[in-house]
């Protein structure tokens, strides 16, 4: 199947001041691609750049194999950053409408609304004014607008703003069933969790360029590896500081460690056992995507600091 | 490379439609186009009522020397006839039969409007029906009082005085004393109504009048004779050097009604282009603000939006000035069709000549496209409603410039200000319509019409480019200043 989504070396400058810098990177027909960043990491105009919305100043874009334009229209959902609806449409118009510049003709257009609100629990506001709604419903409502005409391919820009957390549940379900009849899916997000719960794979930018690329579980590995221990008896810090790069001890004379990097949480308890220390408590921590998150993007700035840094990029599709 | 833009009709189609709809479905587009039949249904119920919004004023004479009084009421009576025949002359217009035409005009100026309706009467009686002399805003009655300090309470309200049985409030009283010669009494007005000057005016005229009387008398002459001889002066008759339409060079209406038509023509396109350009640059502000563009787009080309806009906005602005069209056109028909003054049918015949609609509508596309991408551009410029008024204000003042050629039509239609307008294509299109009726050289029009369609389709281009980088921005008039003190004046922003 053909790529829905490939950038090639893509940089954009706004004023001289470079705002996406040298991304590439291809969307795999199916996925679910969650793409994080802090705010100003260059993950909207990337998109917009995907779309054909602006021009990349270098670089190509290939958006189901073409430039992105005409041919690509009711193949793509897109739920831009910025959100809103006509204030005096229904919420049925809304979707309707958007349906319908989608090449949906009117009743069916109508029809789909219609379901579509009823099927995500909204279907008491069909003839409600958008102006009268509140914003998790009107975001509801926006992103059925932007997914009505069930399009392979969704581009969904920080969709879980703005939402509080029973809406983020909803929208979460909403991505998973579209994933679920097999369409792909690019969504940009700053809250870990979601990408975490979600991604098939993870593409990571900081300071408008590409940090980090592939699977979750390869974000994680990136991630600092945290053990939390605890002993009544003497010598428990001697004992882990050939295995730790870090060492915090707490108020209540627990140590919380992060590993060396060819270190592992299970030779500490085998040294334990070696020198009959017992521990009270044992406890891996975890890696979260925000730590690797942290870990990646700090490292990346540190680096941007310094001049001629070769770009760092990890994972299986960097 | 095509030239024009691709476009997806459907599209647009649906585009123009939400924007219609939109606007439709508001309070304020039905209060527009309900307005002149509201205006219109408020003025008939107000007729038919006869209600008097302006009670007559009595108004009392104590005269002290016995000489002013009765000429005052018979100069008065005297003013109420010439509005009378001012009136009755507009009924002039529904007399198809010139001589008749002419001679009732004659008796009504000579004679009065008494005569000029027996005038019609006798021989117009279609016309003749009855002539009601609008009720005056005063009437005199007889002093309830003959002393000022007797007259005071009346005049204060203290006290009433009756007419035809009813109590009514005495509203001033004209009071003449002895001056310092018969013809130059001391005169005074009280009234506590100060603003109301009818009466004033009238006393005011009345001494005058009285100067110029006893002045005439002094040397022998008679006013009734001069009032005459100036009634009855001959007019000056017009003539048409170019006109060559039969055998008589004389101007009348059939001369003069295609300049009026053309002026009005010409203010319709100027309001049309205004209002829709307007309402564009709010239709455009209300865009950004909702924020649904940057979706639209993932699915729409941005020509398909301007020209969606273009075409919705320039709907609504047909609608709203459909009753004002339809008013027009159908009172145009009709009186071509029934009207009694063929020099009024035959000057409108000529002043709406194929040349003028197909020019018309020219001139109403492309000035609209004009005027409308620029609201456009600077509409997607803007973030807020201070930003679209402070980025429109050179625009409107271009607008409201061009309003000044309008009027020249009528009065100096070989300006040649207004030559010039018709090759400025900003003024383009009022310029040359109100030159029509002068039979402007053909290829004045076409080059006019050719430098504002180059206009037009490089303010499109302009319009699309600002339009695409206003809408991805969170632009504002910082963003035009910027970019003016960059590159205008050079300067490091």
């Amino acid at each position: 199947m053909m790529s829905p989504l490939a950038l090639h070396s893509v940089s954009k400058s706004f004023a001289g001041k470079p705002a996406v810098t040298d991304v590439s990177f291809e969307i795999e027909p199916g996925q679910i691609v969650g793409f994080l960043g802090p705010n100003g990491a260059g993950k909207t105009t990337t998109l917009r750049m995907a779309l054909g919305l602006i021009k990349p100043d270098s670089g190509t874009v290939d958006l189901f194999g073409k430039t992105p334009g005409e041919d690509a229209f009711g193949r793509v959902g897109f739920l831009p950053e910025e959100r809103g609806l006509y204030k005096k449409q229904t919420a049925r118009e809304a979707i309707a409408h958007m349906a319908r510049l989608n090449g949906i003709k009117k009743k069916p257009a109508f029809a789909l609304a219609d379901d579509l609100l009823d099927k995500y629990g909204l279907g008491d506001a069909k003839r409600k004014k958008n102006k009268d709604m509140s914003k998790g419903m009107a975001q509801k409502v926006q992103l059925l607008a932007a997914i009505a005409h069930d399009p392979e391919f969704h581009i969904l820009d920080e969709p879980f703003s703005g939402l509080d957390p029973v809406n983020q549940q909803i929208l979460e379900g909403i991505v998973r069933e579209i994933a679920s009849r097999g369409r792909t899916i690019v969504f940009s997000t700053h809250v870990m969790e979601h990408a975490e719960r979600l991604c098939d794979r993870i593409i990571l930018m900081a300071s408008g360029r590409k940090v980090f690329d592939g699977t979750t579980q390869a974000a994680l590995a990136s991630a600092p590896r945290r053990v939390n221990l605890a002993s009544e008896a003497e010598g428990l810090t001697a004992l882990v500081t050939p295995f730790a790069s870090d060492i915090e001890t707490r108020k209540n004379g627990e140590l919380s460690l992060i590993l060396k990097p060819d270190a592992q949480a299970h030779d500490i308890l085998e040294r334990s056992v070696e020198q009959g220390l017992r521990l009270t408590k044992y406890e891996p921590i975890r890696p979260t995507l925000h730590e690797a998150f942290v870990a990646l993007v700090g490292d990346d700035v540190r680096q941007d600091m310094s001049p001629a840094k070769p770009e760092k990029t990890d994972g299986v599709n960097a | 490379m095509s030239l024009l833009p691709k476009v997806n009709m459907r599209r647009t189609f649906l585009i123009a439609r939400r924007d219609y709809i939109g606007y439709v479905k508001t309070w304020g587009f039905w209060i527009s186009f309900l307005l002149p039949f509201l205006f219109g249904g408020f003025g008939i119920l107000m007729a038919r009522a006869d209600i008097d919004l302006t009670p007559t004023q009595y108004v009392t004479v104590i005269d002290t020397t016995g000489e002013h009084e009765a000429n005052l009421m018979a100069l008065d009576a005297e003013n109420k006839d010439v509005q009378a025949q001012a009136i009755l002359a507009t009924r002039a217009y529904f007399i198809q039969d010139k001589k008749k035409r002419a001679d009732f005009l004659r008796i009504l100026r000579a004679e009065g409007a008494d005569a000029g309706q027996t005038y019609l009467k006798q021989n117009i009686p279609t016309l003749s029906t009855e002539f009601v002399v609008p009720s005056s805003e005063f009437t005199f009655v007889p002093p309830p009082a003959r002393t000022l300090k007797d007259l005071l309470p009346y005049l204060r309200g203290e006290k009433m005085i009756m007419v035809d049985g009813e109590p009514a409030e005495l509203g001033g009283a004209v009071i003449f004393k002895a001056g310092e010669s018969p013809e130059r009494p001391q005169t005074e007005y009280w009234s506590s109504n100060v603003n109301k000057v009818d009466v004033p005016n009238l006393v005011d005229h009345y001494l005058r009048r009285l100067a110029r009387v006893t002045y005439l008398d002094s040397k022998g002459l008679s006013v009734e004779e001069l009032d005459r001889l100036v009634a009855t002066a001959p007019e000056a008759v017009l003539y048409n050097p170019i006109k060559t339409q039969g055998s008589d060079q004389g101007v009348n209406s059939s001369d003069t009604v295609p300049f009026v038509v053309a002026t009005i023509l010409a203010g319709f396109l100027w309001l049309a282009i205004f209002s829709g350009a307007y309402m564009l640059l709010t239709s455009m502000l209300e865009e950004k603000l909702n924020k649904l563009l940057e979706m639209m787009l993932a699915t729409t080309r941005f020509s398909e939006i301007i020209l969606g806009k273009l075409l919705g906005v320039a709907a609504l602005t047909l609608s709203m000035m459909a009753p004002y069209i339809i008013v027009g056109v159908v009172g145009v028909i009709g009186y071509v069709a029934f009207g009694p003054d063929q020099d009024v049918v035959k000057g409108l015949v000529s002043a709406f000549s194929a040349k003028m609609i197909i020019f018309l509508i020219i001139y109403l596309i492309l000035g609209y496209i004009l005027y409308g991408a620029f609201f456009i551009a600077l509409g997607s410029l803007s973030s807020s409603m201070q930003d679209a008024q402070t980025l429109t204000t050179p625009i409107l003042f271009v607008l409201m410039a061009c309003v000044v050629v309008i009027p020249l039509g009528l009065t100096a239609p070989d300006s040649p200000l207004l030559r010039i307008a018709t090759f400025i294509p900003f003024s383009a299109p009022f310029a040359a319509i109100v030159r029509l009726p002068s039979d402007p050289p053909m290829w004045e029009l076409l080059l006019s019409t050719a430098f504002l369609l180059l206009l037009c389709i490089g303010t499109i281009a302009m319009a699309g480019r600002i339009f695409r980088f206003g809408i991805l921005s969170g632009a504002g008039a910082e963003v035009v200043i910027t970019w003016f003190k960059r590159v205008v004046l050079r300067r490091k922003a």
